[in-house]
């Protein structure tokens, strides 16, 4: 548990991290998790761990006054955040023989971030691609009796994003009895094959079965 | 009408005074003296302007009152008015990027424009993929944090967001 050294680039990062998706440290407004950790650190976060230097902001508009009347008990400062970063954790506690080591490790990590960077930033160029596949799905009636045509409006109400209805058409398969084949693309991301088979197979009055009749990567 | 009615219970006026103008599809407002305010930012602005905990909810400064206003607008004019996809995507990209560096959208504080924002915002974000979700984390994480004010949700549902980072390489 903790951020480890937050006055170390790698504890902010920790803090950075874990800030991604949350507003304040510890529940869903400002509290004394937040103070504890705020008078932890010396200063502003560096602009490029925007998630730290946001939170930091926020609690920054506070005064002192404020911030110790937050509500909650203060807890150890290694009790908050998540479990995974605390490498530099324990030294906080240790004396001097630390100036040596951390000196390294900063490097290390400057390292680190450096290529971290140049791999975000190779991977920024490329351009976005969205996976999309054609779909070309059987859906078969209950019965002779069924009206086709109400069945493919139903199919056809099915809609969500990256969800694109295409042609359809009837095709017999025998004894009267036709089959409706139906084209639609979808974004492979938000849409998958399970979801179009079960929310067709909902209109139970309508359908007896649907089928993938051809899947095709685009 | 919902999110007036809830901003009328937050603010302590009786909801009794709001209705609805059959003929013209708009929302009314009405004293006890004959006076009336129709539509939804007028009314929005009338009440938070009479309410006990004015300055902070419409903003402490004439910069945060002025960027709230500027907000307001963006509801009207792009999220009440969207109707397709591409248009939603848009908006909710901007808001996104918006909301990277802050907590509320204006100043430190809950203001009038989170809690209209929160209300136009919440049928789309609850139609949003887990996948989406996490693409647009800085406008989830937002939008979590003041609907864990209770007094702001009210009746609305509780959307679910994801504790952990579900997809990687969501950067592609």
């Amino acid at each position: 548990m903790g951020f480890g050294d937050l006055k170390a680039k790698a504890g902010q990062q920790a803090l950075n991290a874990y800030l991604a998706d949350k507003s304040y440290i510890e529940g869903y407004q400002a509290s004394q998790a937040d103070a504890v950790v705020f008078a932890g650190l010396t200063g502003a976060p560096s602009k490029d761990l925007v998630n730290a230097l946001r939170w930091y902001n926020q609690i920054n508009s506070y005064n002192n006054q404020e911030r110790t009347s937050f509500p909650g008990t203060k807890k150890d400062i290694n009790s908050y955040g998540s479990a995974a970063p605390a490498a530099s954790n324990g030294d906080a506690d240790e004396d001097d023989f630390d100036l040596f080591g951390s000196d390294d490790e900063e490097e290390v990590e400057k390292e680190k971030q450096k290529r971290l960077q140049q791999y975000a930033e190779k991977k920024a160029k490329k351009p976005a691609l969205i996976a999309k596949s054609s779909i070309v799905l059987d859906v078969k009636p209950w019965d002779d009796e069924t009206d086709m045509v109400a069945m493919e409006k139903l199919v056809r109400t099915v809609e969500t994003d990256g969800l694109l209805w295409g042609k359809g058409k009837l095709v017999p398969v025998g004894y009267g009895i036709k089959k409706l084949q139906i084209g639609c693309v979808v974004e492979d991301d938000k849409v998958g094959t399970d979801f179009l088979e079960e929310a067709i197979t909902a209109f139970e009055d309508y359908v007896q079965s649907v089928d993938i009749a051809a899947f095709n990567k685009i | 009408m919902n999110d007036l009615k809830s901003l009328a219970t937050y603010l302590n006026f009786p909801v009794a005074k709001l209705s609805l103008d059959q003929k013209e599809k708009i929302l009314v407002w009405k004293e006890k003296d004959g006076k009336t305010l129709r539509g939804l930012i007028s009314i929005a602005k009338y009440l938070s302007r009479n309410s006990s905990h004015h300055k902070q909810f419409t903003g402490e400064s004439i910069e945060e009152r002025a960027a709230i206003d500027q907000w307001l607008e963006y509801r009207l004019n792009n999220i009440d008015r969207a109707h397709q996809e591409k248009d939603t995507n848009a908006f909710i990209k901007d808001i996104n990027t918006y909301l990277e560096d802050k907590v509320y959208f204006v100043g430190h504080q809950l203001s009038l424009a989170d809690f209209l924002l929160y209300y136009g915002l919440h049928n789309l974000i609850r139609d949003l993929t887990f996948y989406e979700k996490q693409k647009y984390m800085h406008l989830s994480r937002w939008f979590d944090n003041v609907q864990h004010a209770e007094n702001v949700r009210q009746t609305q549902t509780l959307i679910p967001f994801q504790k952990n980072i579900l997809y990687t390489g969501s950067a592609h």
